[in-house]
C-alpha cells in the first residue's frame, strides 16, 4: 500500500523553496505573507480543513527563520541543508497533524525514505531558484534605477 | 583565291551534285538493301551513334531525375504536412468519439435518475495529494448548492462541500473525511462507507453476524438524506473477520474510476442538512 502512495509522499515543495528565497532576498515579512497566502490557497482548493496547510507553511517559515541563525543562507550549502531539513520537518509535522485529525497514515521505513528524497531534491532546487530570483531582482532593480535617473 | 583553284573547287561541287543526282535517278522507285560498302560503313558508325544516343539519354534521364527529385522533396514536405494534419484530425475525432461515448453513457444514467441534474466538467484535482477532492466548472449560478450529490455513469462520486458562483468543490467518497450511508444490495445489511488511502474504501459498522461476500454490490441507503437511495457505490473486494472485533473489516472498490474523472452530474436536490428557515431564504 505504501508503494502505491509513494507519489503522494514524494513532493518537491516549491512553496518552501520560494519562501526561503524570499526570506533571503526580501526579508521575513514578505516570506511570511507568501507562506501563509500559499497555505491558504492550497486549503481553499483542497478538501482539507481550512487553515491546515496555512499552519503547516507558517511552521515551515518559522523553521526557516530559526534555522537561518544556524545555517548560512547566503551560501549554496547553507540553502541546501536548511531547506532540505525544513522540508523533512514539514513532512513529519504534516503526518503528525493528519494523525491528530484521525487520518490513517501508515508509518514505515519507505515513508521516511520518500520524505528524505523530497527533502534532498527540494534542497537541491533551492540555490537554483534563489539565483534566478537574484537575477530577476538585479535586472528589475537596474531598470528601475535607470528609470528614476531619467 | 587563285582563279584556277576557285574553278577546281566549283568542279568538285558539280561532280558531287552530279553523282548524287545519278544515284537518286538510279535508285528512285526501287527498294534495295545496303551495298556491302554501305554495310561496312554502317557497322563502323552505328556503335558510335549508339554510344552517343545512350550517353545523351543518360544525361537526359539524370537531369529529369534531378528535376523530379526537387519536386519530390516539395511533394514530400507537402505530404508530410498533410499526414500531420490528418493525424491531428484523427486524434481529434478519436477524442470526440470517446467524449461522445462517455456523454452517451452519462445521458443514459441521467435518464435513469428521477431528480433534475446539472452536467459539469472536472477542471482540477486536490493540489495536496493527501485529500481527495475535485473542482468542477459549475457553481451557484447553475443552481448548485452545498451537499448536493455528484455522480457519474458508474456511480456515486461525492458531494459538494464548497460552492462559488461559477465553481464548486466536490469531496470524493474515497477521501478519509467522507462518509456515505450504504447498503449491501444482496442482503440489505447496512454500513458506513469511508475513504481509505490508495483510492479504496472500507465499509464500517458491518456486524460480524452480517451476510457479506466478496463481489457483493454496495449501494446508497438514502438514510443520510444526501445521496438518493439505490445509487451504485462499489463492490466488496476483501473481508476480514477478526474474533475480538465487533465489526467485520470490509474493503470496497468504488464503482467510479476516480483516476479518469472528466464529466460529472450534480443531482439538483435541496441541502437536507439545512434547517427549514434556511431553505426558505
Amino acid at each position: 500500500m505504501v508503494n502505491d502512495l509513494a507519489p503522494v509522499f514524494f513532493d518537491i515543495d516549491l512553496v518552501v523553496v520560494i519562501t526561503a528565497s524570499l526570506l533571503i532576498r526580501s526579508g521575513s515579512a514578505g516570506a511570511a505573507i507568501f507562506a501563509f497566502g500559499q497555505g491558504m490557497l492550497i486549503d481553499l482548493l483542497s478538501a482539507g480543513f481550512l487553515g491546515f496547510f496555512a499552519l503547516l507553511y507558517v511552521i515551515s517559515f518559522l523553521c526557516l527563520e530559526l534555522g537561518a541563525r544556524f545555517f548560512d543562507l547566503a551560501s549554496v550549502q547553507g540553502q541546501f541543508l536548511l531547506v532540505g531539513l525544513v522540508v523533512f520537518i514539514k513532512e513529519i509535522v504534516l503526518v503528525g497533524l493528519l494523525d491528530a485529525f484521525a487520518f490513517e497514515v501508515v508509518l514505515s521505513a519507505s515513508l521516511f525514505f520518500w520524505f528524505g528524497a523530497s527533502a534532498f531534491f527540494t534542497g537541491l532546487i533551492e540555490p537554483l531558484i534563489s539565483s534566478i530570483l537574484k537575477g530577476v531582482e538585479i535586472r528589475t532593480g537596474g531598470e528601475s534605477r535607470e528609470a528614476s535617473s531619467r | 583565291m587563285h582563279p584556277l583553284k576557285r574553278i577546281r573547287t566549283y568542279w568538285v561541287w558539280v561532280v558531287f551534285v552530279f553523282v548524287a543526282l545519278v544515284l537518286i535517278s538510279f535508285n528512285a522507285g526501287k527498294r534495295r538493301s545496303w551495298t556491302p560498302v554501305e554495310q561496312v560503313v554502317i557497322e563502323i558508325t552505328a556503335p558510335v551513334q549508339n554510344f552517343i544516343r545512350k550517353s545523351s539519354q543518360t544525361v537526359e534521364k539524370t537531369w529529369l531525375k534531378y528535376l523530379s527529385l526537387v519536386d519530390l522533396r516539395e511533394e514530400n514536405t507537402r505530404l508530410r504536412k498533410e499526414v500531420d494534419g490528418l493525424r491531428m484530425q484523427n486524434d481529434l475525432y478519436r477524442e470526440l468519439a470517446s467524449t461522445h461515448a462517455r456523454l452517451r453513457e452519462l445521458l443514459q444514467f441521467k435518464e435513469s435518475l428521477r431528480s433534475p441534474v446539472a452536467a459539469a466538467q472536472v477542471i482540477g484535482r486536490d493540489p495536496t495529494g493527501w485529500f481527495e477532492s475535485i473542482l468542477i466548472d459549475k457553481g451557484s449560478n447553475a443552481g448548485l448548492r452545498l451537499n448536493m450529490p455528484v455522480v457519474d455513469a458508474r456511480g456515486v462520486l461525492g458531494r459538494l462541500v464548497a460552492v462559488s458562483p461559477n465553481y464548486s468543490k466536490v469531496l470524493l467518497i474515497i477521501d478519509q473525511n467522507s462518509a456515505v450511508d450504504c447498503l449491501i444490495q444482496r442482503t440489505r445489511e447496512k454500513g458506513i462507507l469511508k475513504g481509505l488511502p490508495s483510492q479504496l474504501c472500507k465499509l464500517d459498522y458491518v456486524s460480524r453476524a452480517a451476510d457479506v461476500a466478496v463481489g457483493d454490490k454496495i449501494v446508497t441507503s438514502g438514510l443520510d438524506r444526501i445521496y438518493p437511495k439505490g445509487l451504485p457505490v462499489g463492490e466488496v473486494t476483501e473481508i476480514a473477520d477478526t474474533p475480538w472485533e465487533f465489526f467485520k473489516d470490509v474493503r470496497v472498490r468504488p464503482a467510479a474510476d476516480f483516476a479518469k474523472l472528466e464529466e460529472v452530474l450534480v443531482l439538483l436536490k435541496e441541502d437536507p442538512l439545512l434547517s427549514p428557515s434556511q431553505r426558505t431564504k
